[in-house]
Parts: C-alpha cells; structure tokens; sequence
C-alpha cells in the first residue's frame, strides 16, 4: 500500500509538469490620438490676421514691415567734459591767546631774600634792581607748528599783579633759538596793578609753535616803607594774542577749509537739435579728482535740474589725504540711467545745456596737517555718452533716403493659380515722432524669382504730409497715420500680387520737421516712422490646385509591440474646398522613409444654391503602416496639400464658421506579453 | 501557530482519555471554466482558433476560488474539543466580455457598449480559535474567537467599456467599491480585525448509514479602524488630445491626460473600521452501506460557503474499504468549480490514521482538469493507560 500511495504522488506530481512558456497573442486596439479644428484664423500670426466682414465672410490681412526708420542717432549726446584746476584761494586760521605769569614768589626767591619775606607776611618791599633776568619758553604747540604768514598781529599784554610797582622792563619775544626779535617791548615804569598794551605786525614773517620770550631787566619799586601783605602767587601776567592771521602754508590743526563752490555749464552739441529735456536710457557722470591736499576733501557734485523719483542728483566722494609732495587721484562712475534731465540751464533759458554745482572742501581733521596755497584739486567731470530713452524739445530737419529690398515671405510655400477679387493694397506709415514729415515712396516693385513688376500709380513718387504723433499722460504715443492706398483702379498692384513675389524693392525718401517749427517735439528711443504694406485680401476666391507644402519635424517613438497598424485621419470639412493630401515620412536627410498617404482627398463641404456650405463632409483618410521601424525613423513629415474650391471656375466666399474638425485615430496591432 | 499545536499536544498527553488529535491541511485551485488543456495549449502564441475556443467555453460569469486552511483539533473523549483553524479563500467573478477584450482587443467592439460585470474579488485571511461541546448524543456546537488577518473585498458595480464608431472617442463608466485591511500592517498573521464565530452539527444513525448536517462559521469580523472604504464613481471619455498646434503634440500632452484619468480615479478612501459576516459553510452527508464488489458504502455529500459558491456543490462518493485502507472515488457538480472526479485514499489503524484526497481527480483527461487541489488529515487516537491495557 505504501508503494502504492508513492506512486500516485509521483504521478500527481508529473502530470501536472509541462512546458510551459509565456502565451503571447495579439490584440487590435482603437484609440482617438488628437482632434483638432482649423479653420482660416489658425494661419493668423504676426503679419496675417482674419478680419470678419458683416456679412460674416472672411477677409485675409496681411502686414509685412517695409521700412523702420528711428531718430535715435540725431538725439544722442555725446560726451563731453570740462575740467578744473582749483588753489586754495587763502587758507584760514582762527585767533590764538598765550598766557605766561611770572610769580612774585618765584622773583623774591631769586633774590637770595626769601626768608625775609615769607608768603603771607606784613612787610615793607625794598627797592631790589634786576629781579628777573630770564628767558621763558613759550609752548603754542598745541595750535600750530609753523605758520608762513602774509598777514598778521601779535598783541601783548603786561598786567602788573604784583605788590610793588616795576620800572625798566626790557621784554623780547622770538622763536626759539633765533636772534630776530618778533617783538621787543622797553617799559620805564608800569604801576602795580597796570596794565600795559603793545601791538605788533608780524605780517611776512613764520613763526613757530616753539616761541621764547627773553625778560632782560625788571626792577622791583618796593613799597616806599609801607608794610604790604607778600603774596607768592602775585604775578606780572604776560598775554601774547596772534590774530587776523592769513596764511601761505602752515602746519597746523585747521578749521574747516572751503576749497571751491562754483556752478558749471555744459552744453551739448547736437547739430540743429534744441533739446530741452531727456529721460535718459544709458550713460552717466565720470569725476575724476586729483589733490595734493595732505587733508580729506570731501567733494559734493549736484545737478539740480537731474530728477529720479522726485530726487535731484548729487553726489557725493572723497578725496584722500595726498602723501607728502605727492597727490592722489580718484575716479568715479555715477549712473544716470532713469534720471530726467532739464537742459535748459539754470535760468532755464537755453537748450541742450546741463547745470551743474559742485562744491569742495576739508573738514577739521582735528590733526596737524600742512596746508600751503600752492595746494591744487584737479577736478574732471565728463559727461558720458548718454542715450535718451526720451527726448524733448526741437529735432531738428533732417531729409532721409533710402532704397531697401524686403522679403516678403506669403506666398513661399503656394504653388498653383488664383484669382483674386477686390484687392486693396495699402502703404501704411505711423508716425511716432513728435514732429511732422513729409513722405515719399519713389519706387515700390515686386520681385518673385527673376520677375519683377514696377508698381504703376500717380501716387507714386508723390510726397504725402504726416502729422506729428500726440504724447499722452500716461507716457505713452498716439501715433499719427498715413494710408496710401494701391487698388486694381489706381495701379497695377494685382499685378504685383498676382506674381506671388518674394520680395519688394522699395525706394523712399523721408523729411523730418519740414516746417521746422515743432519746438515742442519729442522722441522716443527706437521709435521713429514705420511703413508696412498691408494687403487685404477678401476670401473671394476661386482656387484651382493651389499647392501648399511644408514639413513639420516630428518624434515617434512606437512601442515594440506594435508591429503595424493605421492611422485614421477622419476629417469633416465645412469649407467649400476640396484637399488631395499626401504626407511622405522624411528621414534626417530627407530621404523618404516611406509614403503614408497618396492621392487620398478631404472632400469640400456640400455648397447650396447661393454658395454657402449647408452641411459638413466627413472623409477618412487611411493611413497605414506595417513596419514600426519606418515610424521611428521618421524625424519629419512632408506634407503636400492640393486645394481647389468648388464649384469649378467659380468664386466663393470662405465664412467665419467654416472649419475642418480633424481626428486622427490610431488602429493598431499591439502584440501583448511577448 | 507551531507552539499553539505543540500546547495542544502536551495537553493532550496530560489527559490520557480515550481522546484524539487530528491535524488537516488543504490547498485549492479551482475555476469553473478553463481547464488544463487551455493552459497547456495557450502557451507561445495564441492564435485566433485558440481565442474563438477559449472564449466559447467560457461561462458568462466565471469564478476562481483559491483557498489553504490548515489547522489542529484537539477531542476529548468527554465531549469538548479546542483547536484552531487558518484560513485562507480568495474568490475572483469575471465576466466573458472582459476576457474578449483582453483577447481581441477594442477594434472588435467599435460601436458597441460592453458591460464588464460582474467583476469582484473578495480574499479573506482568519484564524479561527475554537472551543466545541457535545451538546447531546447527536448535536455538538462550537465557539470560536477569530483573528482577522487580511482582507480585500472588491466590488465593480458598473464597468461599462464603449468604443465609438471609428475609434472616435473610448469611454468607461466605471462604479467601484472595496474594502481592504490595514496597509500599514502586513505581516502575514497580524491582527486587523476581531471577531467570532458559532456553529453546530448534527449526527445520527440510520439504518445501515448515517446522516450528517453541519454548519459553520456563523460570524463576523469587526475590521480595525484602520480598514480602508473606498468607492470610485468615474465617468470617463477619451477624444483624443486636443492639439491647437501640431507643431506643439509633446510628451506633457499625454501625460497631463494621464493625470486626468489617474485623477478621475483617485476616487473616496474613508479609514474606519468594518464589519465583515463571515463567509458560513453550510455540510450534509448521508452515508449508507453497500454490499458491491467494487463499494461497500456510498456517500451523498452537500455543501456550501455563503459567497464564495453560487450554487451548492453536490458529490456523490463510493468507498470501499480493504482490511484498514480505504479508497473513494466520487463525482462531483456545482459549487465553484466544474463538474469532476474526486478521489479520497485513507488509512485507519488502531491509534492513528492517515486520509490524503483530491476534489480534482481528473488528470486522465486534460480537458476535464479545472484546478488543483490537495488535502491530507492525520488524527491520533488518544488511549488511556486503562484502555492500552485491556487491549493487551
């Protein structure tokens, strides 16, 4: 029985084994891949736009750009600078008092005779010749070191506090260690408490903050045998005051000195521009200063008349200290970008001037410096290249010609014939100049290839007259317009069209200002006259195999397990246009990978009796494939649309409900789990 | 599960009664409609014969039911028992047009509305500990604690599939509902739910036979707070990607789409705990001798797993015992799988026995295996000393 229990195990077991591999199968799947509705308003871009009539038919506009001409050269300031060379006009020092007492305690001592006359004791002063004879250092350190003076005074005072009278004062006072006396005083008697008051010049001389003052004879009175009280701190006070000094050089603790304040002018040259204000775009002030002041200067640089957010513009810099015998130079860039700058002057009473206030000085270091009027600032201000974003005031005359060839690129990928009906062309110029002018095209031809057609019309090489542009509040432009219009009655600019051109010759001239009296003008940068050609086009058209091709660069990446399949571009068209359509796959090359669609065709929309599309036609267009490779391989599809309207040979208008409504759907073969 | 059955083994030494011990383990896979040649065949490609068979013997409603259970009981000569029971039954309802979607893909179906349901899942994961009483002499009743382990219970309401005329635009409408046990917690006996279940069965003799009712698994699960409700209602259609420029078709196209659909189907998750009814199992067996050669006892078994069958399942089995060993071989229908062989080997010596069966006995004919499945019990006849001496 064991066996046979083992047995059907093992049986169980291996007849449950097989081989088996991973099922695969294939399954046939259906997807909508994108939808999308065309109509004439997708080809809508920059130059071309659809305008809808009332009759809701539909009319093309296109716009190319013939000319662009700007005034921004004749506006630009150019630069210009003006420079400076400032001495120091006179160098101020303020009034200086020095104090010197001699005791009388310190002259009794002297004597030999102190003990006699103890401080604070009653007793009789007896007449003692030759109590002082002495030599007093005078320290005036501490205001200056040295002083080359062409003006100034010494006052000197004597003030006897002693208690006796003094006779034969002979008093010199020098710098110290020299010989000339600055001044020499010689007093035969001065009572006891008087004063005695000398004036001095010492214009054209130095002196030094080491100065002495030599007392070579004081006789002492006595008291005529009064007893009187001794006091040891009674003095013969000596005041040296040095005033009204101007200097040529010092070495000293200044004041703050003034160095210049002076108004500058700038005028700008720019032919027979008159401006009277610019917003200016770029450029700005470059200050170059060079000192020999051993001292700080401190530069402010003002321009009243330039405001940025209800700021004038001032700058402000400093010079540093000029190393000894040497100088110093700085360099600053100041940015005028968005500042408004009146170039009327100060009085504002001119053009193209700029105002300008600058002002230098050196504040008290609270150190000794030398200061000498052979000091100078060199002081450059240029004013950069500025390029007005705005400009106003008078632009000048100016007569502008020109011949440009323009490419004209509408009819690049059209292949085929039309007819068109009711074609306007016109030449619209704007003007956004603030000032008047006066236009003439003098030569408009279209080129297609090696054709070319000469525009017929009295309009032609005739100047028209436009209006200045009107600035607003809100800083922006009205422009003023000229519209010179080409139709089938005045020229023969079907003709012109009809050729399909690529480009147009056109020949111009262009006269700004021409009554010269717009004082009152303005310009903004980059802004000047432009001329289109604008071409109206009513969807009135009879089309016959017009051929419209181009490629589109395209990614696919298909799925391994999608071997083939088609594409199913199911198209109901309500235009009364028929489409034979052929798209080709373009490898990088350009070699043609393989064809996915040939002679297939979207049928036009079912017209009624007054040739308006009444219901929309649905086609489908297969589109197979059977090797995925091919699609992967495909980096653009080239596509050639043939279009005809229907009826044949006859005229029909395109509305503004007309549309293709485009799906395409995906039928594929999708092998599943292989 | 191992130390519980060791428990169960040491008590059951203490108590030397004339008592038993019986261990069963099951693993099932069944389904109502692809037999084991299709497998065996539907390997390498599947062509277009393949698929129109295949599909033709399909039902329309077709169910997988996957199921394991193990477990051990410990009965005493006195009546009680305790034991436990893990259960593992998964259960899959799909219908025929799904599978004809899979096979053919939507170009079949272009204008036309296909309903994909029924389609539901429910897969259930408990352990049941149980404790049973002899109530009389033919009537035992069980208690049981259950331990919720995990659960997925999907249920697609609405699945309408629709392929417009050209391929022009695909839609579904789609209305879903499902139940699943705490995510965060997936070790395979943690616990998610708490719950309880009863049952009973009834036994009697007859004349020659015997008649045998059960049912089981009368209860619920009480899923923890963690459990996730979520319901789609999502109404879909695809015209494709709406190119304004065709210069500009790129990836981001295809991938905002995706998102709108993977939004559309974000549906409501609400975490809260659930109340599961347990999926009641509902036996009967009449058993009655034989005097043949080839069978000496025949037995007509029901049953039925609220749920999981849609019908009851019928067999009718004959058995013939040789001296210890007995063989069964039965026929079966309804229920959840196709109609078939079952086959049963036992053993019974005096202290233990041994049983191994099949409900899939089918293996001489391809075509007639619809799954797997294998089942084996061993039950230990517990002596007293007093017994195993009077034997001697």
């Amino acid at each position: 029985m064991k066996n046979l229990i083992t047995l059907l195990l093992i049986i169980s077991f291996f007849s449950c084994k097989h081989d088996f591999e991973k099922p695969y199968w294939d399954v046939n799947l259906v997807s909508p891949i994108a939808f999308s509705t065309i109509d004439l308003n997708d080809i809508s871009n920059d130059s071309i736009s659809i305008d809808t009539l009332s009759d809701n038919s539909l009319t093309l506009v296109y716009q190319n750009e013939l000319l662009d001409i700007n005034l921004d050269s004749n506006i630009q300031l150019k630069a210009i600078s003006t420079t400076k060379n400032v001495k120091l006009e006179s160098i101020t020092f303020p009034d200086q008092t020095i104090s010197n007492n001699l005791y009388f305690g310190e002259m009794i001592q002297s004597t030999g005779l102190g003990f006699l006359f103890p401080d604070d004791s009653l007793r009789i002063i007896p007449q003692i010749s030759g109590v002082i004879n002495d030599i007093v250092p005078i320290d005036a350190n501490e205001y200056f070191e040295q002083m080359t003076l062409s003006q100034g005074f010494i006052d000197i005072t004597i003030n006897n506090q002693l208690p006796s009278d003094m006779s034969n004062l002979i008093i010199h006072l020098r710098n110290e260690g020299e010989t000339n006396n600055l001044v020499e005083i010689d007093l035969p008697y001065l009572e006891a408490g008087e004063m005695f008051v000398m004036t001095e010049s010492i214009s054209n001389k130095i002196i030094y903050g080491d100065l002495e003052i030599e007392i070579i004879n004081a006789d002492l009175v006595g008291s005529a045998g009064i007893p009187v009280l001794i006091e040891y701190e009674a003095a013969l006070v000596t005041e040296i005051k040095i005033r009204d000094l101007i200097l040529e050089q010092g070495i000293a603790i200044f004041p703050d000195q003034e160095i210049f304040n002076e108004d500058t002018v700038v005028a700008f040259e720019i032919d027979d521009v008159r401006l009277t204000k610019v917003l200016v775009e770029e450029g700005g002030v470059e200050v170059i200063g060079v000192s020999t002041v051993q001292d700080t200067l401190k530069i402010e640089y003002v321009i009243p008349g330039a405001i940025k957010n209800g700021q004038m513009f001032k700058l402000n810099f400093n010079l540093p200290p000029a190393p000894v015998g040497e100088s110093v130079t700085v360099i600053e860039f100041f940015d005028f970008s968005g500042y408004e700058i009146d170039l009327r002057g100060q009085f504002g009473d001119t053009v193209n001037t700029l105002y300008t206030v600058s002002k230098g000085w050196i504040d008290s270091s609270g150190t000794v410096t030398e200061i000498s009027l052979e000091d100078s600032i060199f002081n450059t201000i240029t004013v950069k290249d500025i390029i007005p974003a705005k400009a106003w005031g008078y632009l000048g005359s100016d007569t502008i010609t020109g011949e440009e060839s323009v490419g004209f690129d509408f009819f690049d990928n059209f292949n085929g014939t039309f007819d068109l009906e009711q074609l306007e062309v016109g030449l619209l110029t704007k003007n956004f100049l603030g000032s008047s002018g006066k236009i003439n095209i003098k030569k408009l031809e279209a080129i297609s290839n090696s054709n070319a057609i000469l525009l017929n019309s009295n309009q032609i090489n005739t100047p028209f007259e436009i209006e200045a542009a009107t600035e607003n509040q809100d800083n922006s432009i009205t422009y003023s317009e000229l519209d010179i219009k080409f139709d089938e009655k005045n020229s023969n600019i079907d003709e012109l069209i009809e050729l399909k051109p690529n480009a147009f010759n056109i020949e111009y001239e262009v006269i700004t200002n021409n009554n010269q009296n717009q004082e009152l003008g303005f310009v903004y940068k980059g802004q000047g006259l432009k001329t289109e050609l604008q071409m109206n086009i009513p969807v009135f058209i009879s089309i016959d195999d017009i051929n419209f091709n181009d490629t589109v660069n395209v990614d696919f990446t298909i799925p391994n397990n999608i071997e083939e399949g088609t594409f199913t571009l199911i198209a109901e068209n309500s235009y009364p246009l028929s489409a034979q359509v052929e798209l080709i796959m373009l490898d990088e090359l350009d070699n043609i990978v393989d064809v996915l669609i040939s002679g297939q065709e979207i049928l036009a929309g079912e017209i009624d009796q007054n040739g308006v599309v009444s219901k929309a036609k649905q086609s489908e267009l297969i589109i197979p494939f059977s090797n995925a490779n091919n699609l992967n391989n495909t980096t653009k599809i080239g596509f050639e649309v043939s279009f005809s309207t229907i009826p044949e040979n006859q005229t029909v208008k395109f509305y503004s409900d007309y549309a293709i409504k485009l799906k395409l759907v995906g039928n594929f073969n999708y092998s599943v789990a292989q | 599960m191992r130390t519980f059955t060791f428990i169960l083994l040491l008590t059951s030494k203490l108590i030397l009664a004339q008592s038993f011990l019986e261990s069963e383990y099951q693993i099932g896979l069944l389904n109502n409609s692809i037999n084991a040649q299709y497998l065996i065949n539907g390997s390498n490609f599947l062509d277009d014969d393949f698929k129109n068979q295949f599909i033709n013997d399909l039902e329309d409603e077709n169910t997988i039911f996957l199921f394991q259970e193990y477990g051990t009981k410990y009965s005493n000569s006195k009546g009680w028992s305790i034991g436990y029971k893990n259960n593992i039954m998964g259960r899959i309802l799909y219908p025929k047009e799904l599978i004809e979607l899979a096979l053919y893909g939507n170009d079949k179906f272009i204008g036309q509305k296909l309903s994909l349901t029924p389609l539901s899942a429910e897969i259930v994961h408990f352990t049941k500990m149980n404790y049973g009483l002899k109530v009389n002499k033919n009537i035992n009743a069980s208690l049981g604690i259950i331990l919720g382990h995990q659960l997925l219970n999907l249920n697609i309401k609405k699945g309408d599939f629709n392929t417009e005329e050209f391929g022009t635009s695909i839609s579904y409408d789609l209305e879903l509902e499902a139940q699943f046990s705490d995510t965060n917690n997936l070790q395979i006996y943690s616990v998610n739910g708490i719950g309880f279940s009863f049952g009973a069965d009834y036994k009697k003799e007859i004349k020659n036979g015997t008649i045998f009712l059960s049912i089981n698994d009368l209860g619920i699960i009480r899923w923890n707070e963690n459990t996730s409700n979520f319901n789609i209602e999502s109404d879909y259609s695809f015209e494709g990607i709406e190119l304004n420029d065709f210069n500009s078709f790129n990836d981001s196209l295809i991938s905002n789409e995706l998102d709108e659909i993977e939004n559309d189907l974000q549906g409501n998750t609400v975490q809260n705990y659930y109340h599961y009814r347990l999926p009641f199992r509902f036996n009967a067996k009449l058993s009655q001798s034989l005097d043949f050669i080839f069978a000496n006892e025949l037995t007509l078994n029901t049953n039925y797993i609220n749920n999981f069958y849609p019908t009851p399942r019928w067999s009718l089995q004959f058995h013939k015992d040789l001296k210890k060993h007995r063989l069964s071989l039965g026929y079966h229908i309804g229920g959840i799988e196709h109609p078939g062989f079952e086959f049963t080997y036992g053993y019974s010596g005096d202290v233990n026995q041994f049983r191994i069966f099949t409900r899939q006995a089918n293996y001489f004919n391809n075509e007639n295996v619809f799954g797997i499945h294998l089942g084996i019990s061993f039950k230990k006849i517990l002596k007293s000393k007093q017994e195993k001496k009077n034997e001697k």
